[in-house]
C-alpha cells in the first residue's frame, strides 16, 4: 500500500491561478522520490500540503492519504513525529542556541519523559557523530552542520516520512554531498521514506527510485530516473535538470550509434562504461580535428583570454587578515584584477573567498598589506544573501533609491551600460551617463534582468533568483566599473542559473569586470575566464578554469572526470559538443 | 563548563536568604565579614569579567548614595556643619557608607548568583508553569548573536554604498542616528521575515500540541536536604539574634556603636555558618578538579 | 534598614514580581499562535540589540524606541510582553540582579501604555514624540527605586535628590525617544506593520510567503 497517495489533487492560493494542478501520485513506503521543476512550478507547495501543521492557506481539491488516512483527519502528534520536515535555510530553524537544547526541542514537544529524550537524543548524537558537539553553540556551526542537526532534531521523532524542501541548496558542494550521503543511508539502511526537492542533482540521480517533473503545477514527467531521462531530453527546458553524464550520453547517442542497447548512464562509472562502448568511433575522431585547428585555436583563444585584459584596475599585495591571531584567515595575498575579465574565486568552506571578496570590494579593511587601485574606480558587491540590499516597499522604489540619494558629484570615464543605449559599445564620453546611469538606461538595465514584471512587488516576495537579479541590477545602478558577487547561484535552479549567466556574459562583454566567489565549479567552468583556487590561506591556482580543472581529479567538473581519457581538457558540455562536433537537436513540442 | 552542585531551586532560595540579610544586617563587623566570604565565594568561582562590570556599576551608585544620604536626611543628632547654618549629620553619613556597602555585597551576590544558576537552569524552573514565556526568552537568546551578526553585515554593506555613491561629506550626529536606524531597519525587516520560517519549523516539529516536557531533571538530592536543613537552621538562629539586636547598630537619632563589644557570640557564628555552606563546595570542587 | 521599611519594600517587590507573572499567566492561558512567539522573540532581541553597549552601532539606545514602535503597531498586550522580556533576557545576558524587576516594570509599562495609546499614538506626531519624551524620564524614574532601596528615609527631598540626580541621563534618554518616534515613525511602522498583517492577523498570510520557492 501507498504511504503517501495523491488523490486528483489540486490547490490553489488565495486569488491566484492553480499552484498545483490534478496531481496524482503514489509514494510507497521506503521510496526515495525527488520532485524538480523551475521556481514557482509548485515543489515546495506539494511538499507543505503533506505537512498539516504547515500547509499553506488557499482553496484544496481532491485528497492526500497517509497510509490510507485522509491527511487533513490525521491526528497531530502523529503528523508531527511521522512526517518529518527540513526546510532549505538551516539558519533559520534553530529556536535554541545550543545543539543539544535543539535536538531535544522536538521530543520535548511530544512530552515524552526526560529518560526517553536522553535515550533518543544519545542514540542520534552517537550514530551522526554529533557528541563532540553538544554543548556547542549553534552560531559556531559550519552550514552543513547545521543542517545535519536540523535534520536530527526530526530524527528522533522516528519518522517515517522525510521531506526536503531543497536541503543542500545553501550548502557548499562538499557538505551538500556528505548530507545526500546520509540521506541515502537514511533510506537504504532504515527504509525511510524520502520526498525531496533539489536543484543540484548530478549526486541525487543515481540513488533515486523515482523522479517527479513538475511543470506549473502539473506533474511533468514521472518515472524511474532511467526512463525519465529520455522523456525530460525531448523537453529543453527539463533537459537542464538532468545530470551531466547522462546528457553527455543523449549528446553522442544522437551521433554515434552504441553496438548494442545500453542502460542510460547516470553515475560517472555508468558514463565511463557507456564511453568505452564507444572506444572506437570516439578515437575514430580525426586526431587533426581533435587536435588540430580547432584545439589551437581554442589554446590561442584561452591564452588570449587571459592576455587581452591587460589593464590592472585593482591590486592585492600581501593581504593578511584574521579576526582572531590564532586563526589567519588570509596569509599574504596578491592578486591582480584586470579590466573587463570574469574571475571566480573557488575554494572550500572558510578558506576565506568571502573575505577576500569583501577585502577587494573594500568591505573589510586588511589587517596587513595593501588594495590598490584607480581613484575614480567604483566598484558594485552583491551579498551572498540579496535581503540585505533592500529596504523599500517594492522593486520599483528599490531601483529608483539611488536616483534619490545620489549627486551629480563624480564624473568616470567609463561607462559599460553604455551598450545599452550605443550599440557600438563605444566609450561614451558625454556627462550624461556619468556618475550614476540616466532614467533611460535604468529601463534597460530593468528590461535586460527581466525585472518589469516584478516591479510592483515586495523585494522579499520574490523568488531567490530574482531577489539575486534585482540585487546585481541595484549595483549596476551606481555604473560600477567592477561588480563583486558573492555566491551568486547558490539556490537558484539551473534554468534562471542559465539566464543569469547569460545577463553576466553580456555585460561582461561590454566592458564590466566581474569577480565572484562561487562553489558552483560548472557555473565557473563554463562561464568565467580566470579561476583562482584558494587554500590554507593562500591563492593556490590562478589560470584559466581550462587548465585548472583538467589538472584535478577530484576537484573538477562532473564532464571532465566522464570523459577525462578522452578529452583530457574538456570541462564543460560546451566544450564536447564542440570536440566531438555533435549538434545539439533541439526538440519542439 | 560550570558544575552544578546542588538544585537550582535551592540556589535561587539560598541567594535570596542572603540578598534580604544584606539589607537587615548593618554592624560593620558583620558587614564585612559577609564582603569577605561573597568575595572568597566570587573568587571561587572565577570570575573576572562580570566583576568589573560590578564595580563599574557600583562606584557611581555608592558615591550617589553616600552623598545623597547625608543631604537628604537630616535627623541624625551628630552635626558637621558645612557651609554656614547647612549641616549634615554624622549618623546619615555613616549610614550611607554602611549602605553603600550593603548594595556592593549585593551586587556581589547576583554576580555569584549568575555565576551558580545557568539560565537553563533557571529556565527549568521557569517552564513548568509558563512554558512559553521560556521559549520566547530561549529562542530571544538564540536570535542575538545572528541578528549581531547580520548587523555587522548590514553595517559593511552600509559603509560600502556611502563610499561608492560619492556622498562622502563629514557627517552630523543626525546623520549618524538616521544611518544607524536605516541599518536597523534592514536587519529588523529581514530578521522578521525570516523568523517566520522558524516558526513554520515549530510547528512542523510538532511545538504547542500537548504539553511540554524537558531535557533536563533535576531532584533533590541528598546533599540539597542537607544544604536546605544547615540554611535553614543558621537562618533560625541569625533572625532571632536580630531581633535582639545583634548585628545590627543603633544609629538614628544618636550613632552607638562601640569598637570593643565583643563578636563572639552563638549569632555570630551563625551567620558565617550561613555563609560557609555553598563556599566549602566550591572550594571542594576546586581540589577535585584542578 | 528598620524590618517596617524593609518589610514594605520585600511586600513591594512581591507585588511587582506578582503582577509581572500574572501578566505572563494571561499569556500563557491566551494560547498565542506560534508566529506570535517567534516574533516577540524578534522583538526582544531586537531591542537588546540596540541596548547592549557592545553592538554594531554605537550610542543609541534604541530598546524604547523598539518597545514603543512594538506596542503602537502590535498592541499592549504583545507590548508589554516584550518590555518586560527585554530587561530579563539582557539580564540573563549580562547578569541578573534586583534591579531588573524594576527595569521589567519600567519597560513592560512602556509597551503597555504605547499599546492602550495605540490609536492616538498613531495618528499624531507631536504627541508620539511627547509620548516617548515622557517615558524618558518616567523609565528612569520606576528605576531610580532601586536607588532609593539605600536612603535612610524615602521622604520627598529624598525621592527628589535621586531624582535631580538622574535627570539629565533621562533627559538624554528622553531626547533620543523622540527624534527616533518622529524620524523613524514610517518606517518601522511599514516593516511591522507588513509582518502584523501578513503573518499574525490574518492566516491567509501564510499563503504567500510559502508560494515563493
Amino acid at each position: 500500500m501507498a504511504l503517501i497517495e495523491f488523490e486528483n489533487f489540486s490547490f490553489r492560493y488565495p486569488k491566484q491561478k492553480n499552484a498545483l494542478s490534478n496531481i496524482n501520485l503514489n509514494v510507497s513506503p521506503g521510496e526515495f522520490v525527488l520532485l524538480c521543476g523551475p521556481s514557482g512550478s509548485g515543489k515546495t507547495t506539494l511538499l507543505a500540503n503533506i505537512k498539516n501543521e504547515i500547509k499553506p492557506v488557499g482553496d484544496s481539491e481532491g485528497t492526500i492519504y497517509y497510509d490510507g488516512v485522509d491527511i487533513r483527519n490525521l491526528e497531530e502528534e502523529r503528523s508531527a513525529s511521522e512526517i518529518g520536515f527540513l526546510f532549505q535555510n538551516p539558519e533559520d530553524q534553530f529556536v535554541s542556541d545550543n545543539v543539544l537544547q535543539e535536538i531535544a526541542f522536538s521530543l520535548e514537544n511530544m512530552g515524552l519523559s526526560t529518560g526517553e529524550i536522553r535515550n533518543r537524543v544519545a542514540e542520534m548524537a552517537a550514530f551522526f557523530g554529533l557528541d563532540k558537539h553538544l554543548y556547542r553553540n549553534v552560531s559556531e556551526l559550519s552550514g552543513g552542520q547545521k543542517q545535519l542537526v536540523n535534520l536530527c532534531s526530526l530524527l528522533v521523532l522516528k519518522p517515517k516520512l522525510l521531506l526536503l524542501d531543497e536541503p543542500t541548496s545553501q550548502l557548499d558542494p562538499i557538505a551538500a554531498y556528505d548530507f545526500l550521503s546520509i540521506l541515502r543511508r537514511l533510506n537504504e539502511e532504515f527504509s525511510i521514506t524520502i520526498m525531496a526537492t533539489e536543484h543540484k542533482i548530478d549526486n541525487l540521480f543515481p540513488f533515486i527510485d523515482k523522479a517527479v517533473f513538475l511543470e506549473d503545477g502539473f506533474i511533468k514527467y514521472r518515472d524511474e530516473p532511467r526512463r525519465i531521462c529520455s522523456e525530460a531530453w525531448k523537453n529543453n527546458i527539463f533537459r537542464n535538470y538532468l545530470p551531466s553524464v547522462t546528457r553527455i550520453h543523449f549528446l553522442l547517442q544522437s551521433k554515434y550509434q552504441s553496438p548494442n542497447k545500453v542502460e542510460i548512464p547516470l553515475n560517472i562509472r555508468e558514463g565511463r562504461r557507456y564511453l568505452s562502448l564507444l572506444d572506437n568511433q570516439l578515437n575514430g575522431i580525426p586526431r587533426a580535428q581533435l587536435n588540430g585547428g580547432l584545439k589551437l585555436n581554442e589554446d590561442l583563444n584561452s591564452q588570449n583570454s587571459l592576455d587581452k585584459h591587460s589593464k590592472v584596475l585593482m591590486e592585492c599585495k600581501d593581504v593578511w587578515f584574521g579576526y582572531v591571531k590564532e586563526h589567519i584567515v588570509l596569509k599574504g595575498i596578491f592578486l591582480q584584477v584586470k579590466q573587463g575579465e570574469f574571475l571566480s574565486m573557488l575554494g572550500g568552506n572558510g578558506t576565506g573567498k568571502t573575505t577576500l571578496l569583501q577585502i577587494l570590494s573594500g568591505l573589510l579593511k586588511p589587517q596587513k598589506g595593501k588594495v590598490i587601485h584607480g581613484k575614480n574606480l567604483t566598484l558594485g558587491y552583491v551579498h551572498q544573501n540579496p535581503l540585505i540590499h533592500f529596504r523599500q516597499k517594492t522593486v520599483e522604489e528599490e531601483l529608483m533609491e539611488l536616483s534619490a540619494e545620489f549627486g551629480e558629484d563624480e564624473s568616470r570615464s567609463t561607462g559599460f551600460l553604455g551598450f545599452l543605449s550605443e550599440p557600438s559599445s563605444s566609450k561614451p564620453d558625454d556627462s550624461s551617463s556619468d556618475g550614476s546611469v540616466s532614467e533611460q538606461e535604468r529601463e534597460e538595465l530593468i528590461d535586460l534582468f527581466g525585472l518589469s514584471e516584478l516591479l510592483g512587488k515586495h523585494p522579499y516576495d520574490c523568488s531567490g533568483g530574482e531577489q539575486q537579479k534585482i540585487a546585481i541590477a541595484k549595483a549596476l545602478l551606481t555604473n560600477p566599473d567592477i561588480l563583486f558577487l558573492d555566491e551568486p547561484t547558490k539556490g537558484i535552479d539551473p534554468v534562471s542559473k542559465l539566464q543569469l549567466a547569460d545577463k553576466l556574459k553580456k555585460l561582461q562583454e561590454n566592458g564590466l569586470t566581474i569577480v565572484m566567489t562561487t562553489h558552483d565549479i560548472e557555473f565557473a567552468a563554463q562561464y568565467t575566464e580566470r579561476c583562482v583556487l584558494l587554500f590554507d590561506g593562500g591563492l593556490q591556482v590562478d589560470d584559466t578554469p581550462k587548465s585548472v580543472f583538467s589538472n584535478n581529479n577530484f576537484y573538477t567538473t562532473f564532464v571532465n572526470r566522464m570523459v577525462k581519457d578522452y578529452l583530457p581538457d574538456c570541462i564543460t558540455l560546451e566544450g564536447v559538443k564542440e570536440q566531438w562536433m555533435i549538434k545539439e537537436i533541439k526538440f519542439c513540442i | 563548563m560550570k558544575l552544578t552542585i546542588i538544585h537550582p531551586a535551592v540556589y535561587v532560595i539560598y541567594y535570596l536568604l542572603l540578598v534580604i540579610l544584606a539589607f537587615l544586617y548593618n554592624d560593620p563587623y558583620y558587614m564585612i565579614s559577609f564582603l569577605i566570604c561573597v568575595s572568597a565565594l566570587i573568587m571561587l568561582q572565577g570570575i573576572s569579567r562580570e566583576f568589573k562590570n560590578v564595580i563599574q556599576f557600583f562606584i557611581p551608585m555608592s558615591l550617589l548614595i553616600i552623598i545623597l544620604n547625608p543631604l537628604v536626611a537630616q535627623v541624625g543628632t551628630t552635626r558637621i556643619y558645612v557651609l554656614g547654618s547647612y549641616f549634615i549629620t554624622l549618623e546619615a553619613l555613616v549610614y550611607g557608607i554602611l549602605m553603600s556597602l550593603s548594595l556592593l555585597i549585593i551586587l556581589l551576590l547576583f554576580a555569584s548568583y549568575n555565576r551558580a544558576v545557568s539560565y537553563q537552569e533557571m529556565l527549568y524552573l521557569f517552564s513548568k508553569r509558563f512554558p512559553h514565556i521560556s521559549m520566547i526568552i530561549v529562542m530571544a537568546l538564540r536570535f542575538i548573536p545572528l541578528l549581531s551578526y547580520r548587523l555587522t553585515e548590514v553595517n559593511k554593506i552600509s559603509r560600502f554604498n556611502q563610499e561608492n555613491q560619492g556622498n562622502q561629506k563629514t557627517e552630523s550626529r543626525v546623520d549618524k542616528i538616521k544611518k544607524t536606524a536605516q541599518m536597523l531597519a534592514v536587519v529588523v525587516s529581514w530578521s522578521l521575515e525570516e523568523s517566520m520560517l522558524t516558526a513554520k519549523s515549530m510547528k512542523a516539529r510538532g511545538y504547542g500540541i500537548m504539553k511540554r516536557t524537558s531535557y533536563l531533571s533535576y531532584k533533590l538530592r541528598k546533599i540539597d536536604y542537607l544544604f536546605i536543613l544547615v540554611i535553614s537552621a543558621t537562618t533560625l538562629i541569625c533572625t532571632m539574634g536580630l531581633a535582639n539586636g545583634f548585628g545590627r547598630i543603633e544609629i538614628y537619632p544618636t550613632l552607638h556603636f562601640s569598637v570593643h563589644e565583643s563578636m563572639f557570640n552563638p549569632y555570630y557564628f551563625s551567620f558565617l555558618f550561613l555563609l560557609l555552606p555553598l563556599i566549602y563546595l566550591e572550594f571542594k570542587e576546586r581540589l577535585i578538579w584542578h | 534598614m528598620d524590618y517596617l521599611t524593609l518589610g514594605s519594600w520585600i511586600v513591594a517587590f512581591i507585588v511587582m514580581i506578582g503582577v509581572i507573572l500574572a501578566f505572563f499567566r494571561i499569556f500563557e492561558k491566551s494560547k498565542p499562535r506560534v508566529e506570535h512567539l517567534v516574533l516577540i522573540a524578534i522583538l526582544v532581541a531586537i531591542s537588546i540589540l540596540g541596548s547592549l553597549p557592545t553592538a554594531a552601532i554605537p550610542g543609541v539606545q534604541a530598546a524604547s524606541f523598539i518597545i514603543i514602535m512594538t506596542g503602537i503597531v502590535f498592541g499592549r498586550e504583545t507590548g508589554f510582553i516584550t518590555g518586560v522580556l527585554t530587561p530579563l533576557v539582557l539580564g540573563l545576558f549580562l547578569g541578573l540582579g534586583y534591579w531588573t524587576i524594576l527595569q521589567m516594570i519600567g519597560w513592560g509599562l512602556m509597551g503597555l501604555t504605547a499599546g492602550i495609546f495605540q490609536v492616538k499614538l498613531e495618528e499624531n506626531r507631536y504627541l508620539r514624540a511627547g509620548f516617548g519624551f515622557a517615558w524618558g524620564f518616567f523609565y528612569g524614574w520606576i528605576t531610580n527605586i532601586s536607588m532609593l532601596l539605600f536612603l535612610s528615609s524615602v521622604t520627598l527631598t529624598s525621592v527628589l535628590g535621586v531624582y535631580i540626580a538622574s535627570a539629565p541621563f533621562d533627559l538624554l534618554h528622553g531626547v533620543t525617544n523622540a527624534v527616533l518616534l518622529i524620524l523613524f515613525f514610517g518606517l518601522f511602522e511599514r516593516i511591522f506593520k507588513r509582518i502584523r498583517d501578513r503573518y499574525i492577523n490574518s492566516p491567509d498570510g501564510e499563503a504567500k510567503s510559502l508560494n515563493k520557492q
